[in-house]
């Protein structure tokens, strides 16, 4: 079923080809497709990757429509297999109406209203996106490992957007107020781990997402500020918990003729609550992570970039020594054509948060791995 | 730097072929063809030196309204994506060359400050996020002109023709290289 979605998907961006060229019409449409390989050492990441894995593929589809010079409408299907953490079943990734409120020659400011993406870092809104990210597997800043990437991904609500263009800066403004949304039993035993009970009544409770970034003229420096907060409960029988979580995040990079560096630091919270009636328990608690990465780019020429990056987090900022992991990572992208793109990274591992547990279910987590990646992707 | 030392060591050869040819008028043929050959190579390191690099001119449709105060932020805020329609409404339909084009490599570090793959990177999230279109690819000058003129709300760049120290062109289909107004930033 999942094979014939991807074919699907395959042969949409197919028909799909090379309408996104055309003449600027009120409809735009927009899609891609990639595909990975996989081969580790000691830890199996998405699918069996020990003995080389194809089980990594992302495919979407998409499109702009323009009803008027105030209003349009953006949306985008999407499907990923990436192991046992996403099976391939296709999904919205954002539909929304955008509302042009106001504009100048320098300011603008618009409303969006539907499923929408979370603006956090640099990547998270378009994380998905082979041809977006800044390596094939993201850094460790973006929780990818840990199975909770529903949460944040995207909210469906109500999103404000504003830019400000002047002489020697530009700054723009995201803000995002979602509505509550159940959680997938999925995303509950990779939070609370596999042999959860509390799963059947999850609900991610009123998230906010917030950015402000602010760049110098070209982008030539930027950065931007993130905030994120929900509220995550769940209830069963005998248990009922409630985590508040924060995530705030910094991020910088500089774009150079020849160099990028790209440096984010993010700090996580988490209050929790569990009270057990049955054997009147109550307990709390609040944990705090920290994750922060630095990758270097070097575009070779217009085609053909290599970059470098080492990528640290402390899981319990209490115990740094249990709970602490990095990841060098090291890699090369090349673009032959626009719609093209090929890269190839080797990551070494330190530490068991960078590997996803549900792709090691039958075995203990070793502490040290490395992976080879191979990915090429196709965009229209 | 290399062609000043080929001028020089070409310069020197051509005063030695010149001596050769006076001692030996029978070698006067080929000393000759040897000096034309030098003249054409110093012809050649002076053009290749003094090369200059292009000059983009922005061109942007007659049937726009330039807002007041138009000016390179607000050049940016379209080049990148912020600013999708006119303030009279039309949607802003961008004109661009490929990456590798020397024109659009000096349009993106005199004008918007930056370079292609930044640029690039911006429109990929534009359009993987559905906040906006990338602008429209096109493979030379004269197809951009072309375009341009033909798309009411469109904006883009060509060469800047000499002596012609204005920003903007405004071109339009029933426009001539005379009727062309022409205003700076």
């Amino acid at each position: 079923m999942n094979k014939s979605r991807y074919r699907l998907a395959l042969l949409l961006a197919g028909c799909l080809s090379g309408s996104g060229f055309a003449e600027q019409q009120p409809l735009t449409l927009h899609g891609f497709v990639s595909q990975g390989y996989l081969y580790s050492k000691n830890n199996d990441i998405f699918g069996e990757s020990t003995e080389g894995s194809w089980e990594y593929h992302e495919a979407g589809a998409g499109g702009h429509y323009r009803l008027s010079s105030r209003l349009s409408f953006s949306g985008q299907w999407f499907a990923r297999d990436a192991g046992r953490g996403d099976n391939g079943s296709v999904r919205t990734d954002y539909l929304y109406a955008d509302l042009l409120l106001s504009q100048g020659t320098s300011s603008g400011t618009g409303l969006r209203f539907g499923r929408v993406r979370n603006h956090f870092g640099f990547f998270n809104s378009t994380r998905d996106v082979f041809f977006t990210r800044p390596s094939i597997l993201l850094p460790q800043f973006y929780l990818e490992s840990f199975g909770v990437r529903e949460l944040f991904f995207s909210s469906d609500g109500a999103q404000l957007h504003s830019y400000w263009d002047e002489k020697d800066y530009h700054l723009n403004f995201t803000g995002t107020f979602g509505k509550n949304k159940e959680i997938s039993s999925d995303t509950v035993a990779n939070i609370l781990g596999s042999s959860a009970t509390l799963a059947g009544d999850a609900e991610l409770q009123s998230p906010i997402s917030v950015q402000l970034s602010a760049g110098l003229p070209g982008d030539r420096w930027k950065t931007a500020l993130s905030y994120y907060n929900a509220t995550l409960t769940f209830n069963s029988a005998s248990v009922l918990a409630n985590l508040d979580v924060t995530l705030t995040a910094l991020s910088l990079q500089y774009n150079g003729r020849k160099t990028s560096v790209t440096a984010e630091y993010a700090l996580s919270s988490i209050s929790s609550t569990f009270v057990a009636p049955a054997f009147n328990l109550v307990a709390s608690g609040n944990t705090k992570s920290e994750s922060a990465y630095i990758q270097l780019d070097y575009h070779v020429d217009d085609q053909f970039t290599v970059y470098g990056r080492f990528d640290h987090r402390l899981g319990d900022r209490e115990q740094p020594n249990r709970t602490d992991s990095s990841v060098a990572t090291l890699g090369s992208r090349w673009q032959p054509h626009p719609q093209w793109l090929f890269a190839a990274e080797l990551h070494g591992i330190r530490g068991t948060a960078p590997i996803p547990r549900i792709d090691n279910r039958d075995r203990e987590i070793a502490e040290r791995s490395e992976h080879f990646i191979f990915m090429a992707g196709y965009r229209f | 730097m290399g062609g000043v030392f080929f001028q020089t060591k070409a310069f020197i050869a051509g005063i030695c072929s010149a001596k050769k040819a006076a001692r030996a008028p029978a070698k006067q043929a080929i000393a000759h063809r040897a000096a034309l050959l030098i003249l054409l190579a110093c012809s050649c390191s002076l053009a290749t030196a003094n090369t200059p690099d292009p000059e983009p001119q922005i061109i942007i449709n007659t049937k726009v309204t330039l807002p007041a105060g138009f000016s390179n932020s607000a050049l940016r805020s379209i080049f990148f994506g912020r600013m999708q329609t006119w303030p009279d409404g039309t949607p802003i339909t961008v004109f661009v060359l490929p990456d590798t084009h020397p024109l659009h490599l000096r349009f993106c570090t005199l004008y918007l400050k930056t370079f292609p793959y930044v640029l690039k990177r911006q429109w990929n999230h534009l359009t993987f996020t559905g906040s906006g279109v990338r602008p429209i690819e096109v493979g030379t000058t004269y197809n951009l002109y072309e375009r341009v003129r033909a798309t009411p709300g469109a904006i883009g760049y060509i060469n800047r023709l000499p002596g012609n120290t204005s920003d903007v062109k405004f071109v339009g289909s029933e426009s001539t290289s005379g009727t062309e107004r022409t205003i700076r930033f």
